[in-house]
């Protein structure tokens, strides 16, 4: 085995005696422990390479340390020991309050709230994880964990890319270690001590001892590598024409793609492992390095071919800022706020700063003539464009990328297992910057596969990278439904729905992140929420967990609904507009369980005549989101509506729903008492805009009264009939304000 | 004040106006200062007074023509026209007064009790036609609002 692929596992199996101590599986530490179990594992498998690995479980406390000169193993493997001995020294240190001491059974906290704990169990999409009052662990528990993980390890070789996903799909909810407040997670922990050590030893650290390890671990050997998208609504939505669904799907998997892209990118050439990516989520990722002058003039090299690509291709709609701040791994745990701080003022001024390495961007007035392309608009010289014949009949020139993405859009979406990444270019994939992406169904061969949803890896050469993608579509006579469709399908008014929505100051709360291990729990977490638990929230799973939501219909196994984007903290999903109302809140309340309230969500929903404009579609979106940022944050923007506050908060809305809207509608129509009666809704609604023309005035009290008592109603309106006088005090809005909301939905779902 | 509340009182209570019957008083004493009742104390009398009629069981025809020629006022009021309104308050006033007088027994109390809020308003609006002009508006609202509480409280027009 490599020295580089030793240490990398050597990070990951350190740690691994943890979950089996707790299980009680052998008797003393968990380095005896997990020494035991690795070498057991070398045994069963008959895996040489287990038993090396095992050294790496024994040796990484101070007190074991003296024995490893003893060893009798080779020059590099002690090196490895010793790296991997200070990558784990230095992450034990970030770990605050051992005052409360250990206690193996005490659970893994949540990261998005410390007052709750998480039970163990596996990764999974069938369970949405949710942080609770768990006071202990048993060992039985770890014990189930500890099997079925030795038994996903049997079925692979002892490679990183293969053995990350097992230790993922097992460890995420191992705590990494039992005090009182821990946050982070084993795997977190696994993972960082692999980028680390490995990284380390790319520096040109070979320390011989304790102490030169702890030398490596206080000079600046590390980079801590950021890069961030910018420009993505632009690119995905700002097509015209024939802007289909499928296509947009298409167009946000390739921009998924192209990240992708990158970071393999530099993994490949700074000779890292997938550890060493912090995550890869939102157009946004973070990598450790070494800090050597070939790495940086690697990452320069990289960065202007990125760039140059992106310009290129897109015309600059597309940016991304990628830059690196060199640190010692102490200041990695320790002061990791600080380190990430200066980078991401760099990303943040290298985004400002956009295309100055392309050669040429300034140059005008080539000799050849130059077209737009009719879907993206992108400018190429004429004889570039290609052919592009509709179903209608009308052929569209098109620039190369829409033209392939056009022809592999529908295999995008529908590709039932992943896509290689190969560097032949075969001209039938969409094409990267560094590579060609193909959809995979069990033949291509490439340098990476990606495989969708799965943390089982597959039996290949390739290698396995994890690809998470809330992938949920509606199908519609096996294809993609398109917006007539989703309009047709929808209640009421015929219209198609859109919901955007984004996490609140996040980038507030991951500035808090304390050490780099934390950040890479936070953000896995965060990530996989919209990934991966959206999908089953669509799916109609997790309805114990999400309760009673504000709902037109009835929840269908498979709605009318496309994930356009959904990843790191943000989505955008189009789908029958009563379908996609219910959605906001089914999401909502899962994300609210999910974070054990840790952190909030805003949203903006959108209803659209099925012909409108993409472009237009996703401005009013934005515009509707930051209005709901700008009124609080916590809220949703369910429709337009008068008056000095549009969005809703969260509870607010609900509230009235309970309250009011589903007395008035349920089972897909208006109740029988107001069956016969939209026209006093339409009523009450007018009462309401009196009372926003004139909040002094009082006559919408008694005028509301008056009427809903002649249609003898006045009880399903008791919320919004008085006045409240301590809102009045304390300048709220009556609680009249916020019916129209819930109202106006209604009558939108029984327009005829 | 929570008008569910009241309604809930009036059904369980076959003499509540002997419960509100001193603060309807209260809000006659009250009436002398018109001009600086707050929206929501508008309301608050209104609901008050609505539920001592409705438990006096007075029905709102019993007082339409006064409805019909208040409306009127108002509508003079509101379209603009600069008028001295002082001799229609003056006609509302008689009249007031008239349907207190030839009111049966049964209903006279609940009447006197409504004459006693209004008159001093209406007095004081026949003296002073700016007075008049200004708070006119404000009259009409609440005597509609008593006439919708009263329907809300569950009072019979016929
Ligand atoms: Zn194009």
């Amino acid at each position: 085995m490599d020295i580089k692929e030793l240490i990398a596992l050597g990070g990951l199996f350190h740690d691994i005696g943890k979950p089996v101590q707790r299980a009680h599986l052998y008797s003393g530490d968990h380095s005896i422990q997990g020494y035991r179990f690795l070498l057991d594992l070398a045994r069963e498998t008959g895996v040489k390479e287990y038993e090396t690995l095992a050294l790496f479980a024994r040796y990484h406390h101070r007190k074991y340390m003296e024995e490893v000169e003893k060893l009798k193993i080779p020059d590099d493997v002690k090196v490895a020991l010793y790296l991997v001995y200070i990558a784990d020294n230095i992450s034990s240190r970030e770990r605050e309050d051992e005052r409360s001491g250990y206690d193996v059974r005490r659970p893994l906290k949540s990261v998005f709230n410390r007052d709750l704990s998480y039970p163990l169990y596996q990764l999974s999409l069938e369970r949405l994880p949710i942080p609770g009052t768990v006071e202990r662990i048993g060992s039985e528990e770890y014990r189930r964990i500890v099997e079925a993980l030795k038994g996903d390890m049997k079925r692979v070789e002892p490679r990183t890319d293969k053995v990350m996903p097992i230790l993922e799909k097992h460890l995420t909810f191992v705590s990494s270690v039992t005090t009182e407040n821990n946050v982070i997670s084993l795997y977190d922990h696994l993972k960082m001590t692999s980028a680390i050590a490995l990284a380390l030893y790319n520096a040109g650290c070979r320390p011989r001892s304790v102490g030169e390890a702890e030398k490596c671990m206080k000079e600046k050997n590390l980079l801590l590598i950021e890069g961030d998208f910018s420009g993505i609504q632009d690119f995905i939505y700002s097509v015209s024409g024939k802007g289909t669904l499928k296509y947009l799907r298409a167009r946000s998997a390739y921009l998924e793609l192209i990240g992708w892209d990158i970071v393999l990118k530099i993994i490949k050439d700074l000779n890292l492992t997938l550890a060493n990516i912090v995550f890869n989520a939102g157009g946004h990722f973070m990598i450790v390095a070494q800090n050597t002058k070939d790495a940086r003039n690697k990452l320069e090299d990289i960065r202007r071919k990125v760039t140059t690509w992106l310009w290129k291709s897109f015309e600059g709609k597309l940016y991304i800022g990628i830059d690196w701040e060199e640190c010692s791994g102490e200041e990695l745990m320790k002061d990791f706020k600080e380190v990430r701080g200066r980078l991401k003022k760099k990303v943040t001024i290298r985004k400002l700063k956009r295309f100055e390495f392309v050669d040429g961007v300034f140059s005008i007035g080539k000799a050849e003539k130059l077209e737009e392309c009719q879907i993206c608009g992108v400018e190429v010289p004429e004889e570039e464009l290609k052919e592009l014949e509709f179903k209608d009949g009308e052929v569209a020139k098109v620039c190369k990328t829409c033209h392939a993405l056009w022809f592999l859009g529908e295999r995008l979406i529908k590709m039932e297992k992943g896509l290689v990444l190969t560097d032949k270019i075969t001209g039938e994939g969409i094409p990267g910057p560094f590579s060609e992406f193909l959809p995979y169904e069990g033949q291509l061969q490439g340098k990476y596969l990606l495989l969708k949803n799965t943390f089982n890896p597959p039996r290949t050469d390739m290698v396995f990278v994890p690809y998470v993608v809330a992938d949920y579509y509606r199908e519609k006579e096996g294809r993609v439904i398109n917006f007539n469709e989703l309009a047709e399908e929808s209640m009421g008014a015929k219209r198609i729905g859109v919901i955007k929505g984004d996490v609140d100051k996040l980038g507030e709360y991951f500035a808090n992140r304390r050490s780099i291990s934390e950040y890479s729990t936070a953000s896995r977490f965060m990530d996989y929420f919209f990934k991966f638990y959206l999908k089953g929230v669509i799916r109609g799973y997790y309805s114990d967990i999400i309760g009673e939501v504000p709902s037109l219909s009835e929840w269908k196994e498979n709605p009318n609904v496309v994930v356009v984007y959904a990843g790191g903290d943000d989505f955008f999903i189009v789908g029958s507009w009563n379908e996609i109302f219910e959605l906001a809140f089914r999401i909502r309340e899962a994300f609210r369980r999910y974070t054990g309230g840790g952190l909030t969500i805003s949203m903006a929903l959108g209803y659209f005549h099925p012909k409108t404009p993409i472009y237009r579609i996703a401005d009013v979106m934005t515009e509707r989101l930051e209005k709901a940022k700008d009124e609080g944050r916590d809220a949703i923007y369910v429709i337009e509506r008068t008056g000095w506050r549009i969005s809703y908060p969260w509870e607010i809305y609900m509230d009235f729903w309970r309250e009011i809207g589903r007395k008035v509608y349920s089972d897909g129509r208006l109740t029988e008492k107001f069956g016969d009666k939209k026209g006093l809704l339409h009523k009450v609604l007018e009462l309401r805009e009196l009372y926003v023309r004139d909040p002094r005035d009082v006559r919408w009290a008694y005028l509301l009264a008056y009427h809903l008592s002649r249609h003898e109603v006045e009880e399903v309106f008791r919320r919004i009939l008085g006045i409240d006088s301590k809102a009045l005090e304390e300048g709220k809005p009556q609680p009249i304000y916020w019916v129209d909301g819930i109202l106006k939905v209604i009558l939108m779902a029984v327009r005829g | 004040m929570d008008p569910f509340v009241v309604k809930n009182q009036l059904r369980m209570d076959k003499n509540y106006w002997s419960k509100v019957e001193p603060k309807v008083k209260e809000i006659a004493r009250k009436a002398e200062n018109f001009q600086d009742w707050k929206p929501g104390e508008v309301l608050d009398y209104a609901i008050t007074i609505a539920s001592y009629l409705v438990s006096k069981d007075l029905r709102t025809n019993q007082i339409r023509k006064i409805l019909e020629m208040v409306r009127n006022v108002e509508l003079k009021v509101k379209t603009g026209r600069d008028e001295d309104i002082r001799d229609d308050v003056v006609r509302i006033r008689l009249l007031l007064a008239y349907t207190v007088g030839r009111s049966q027994k049964n209903t006279k109390e609940a009447l006197e009790h409504l004459y006693m809020v209004l008159e001093p308003i209406l007095k004081k609006m026949s003296e002073d036609n700016n007075f008049a002009v200004n708070n006119f508006g404000k009259f009409f609202d609440f005597l509609q609002a008593i006439v919708a509480y009263h329907r809300f409280l569950g009072g019979k027009e016929k």
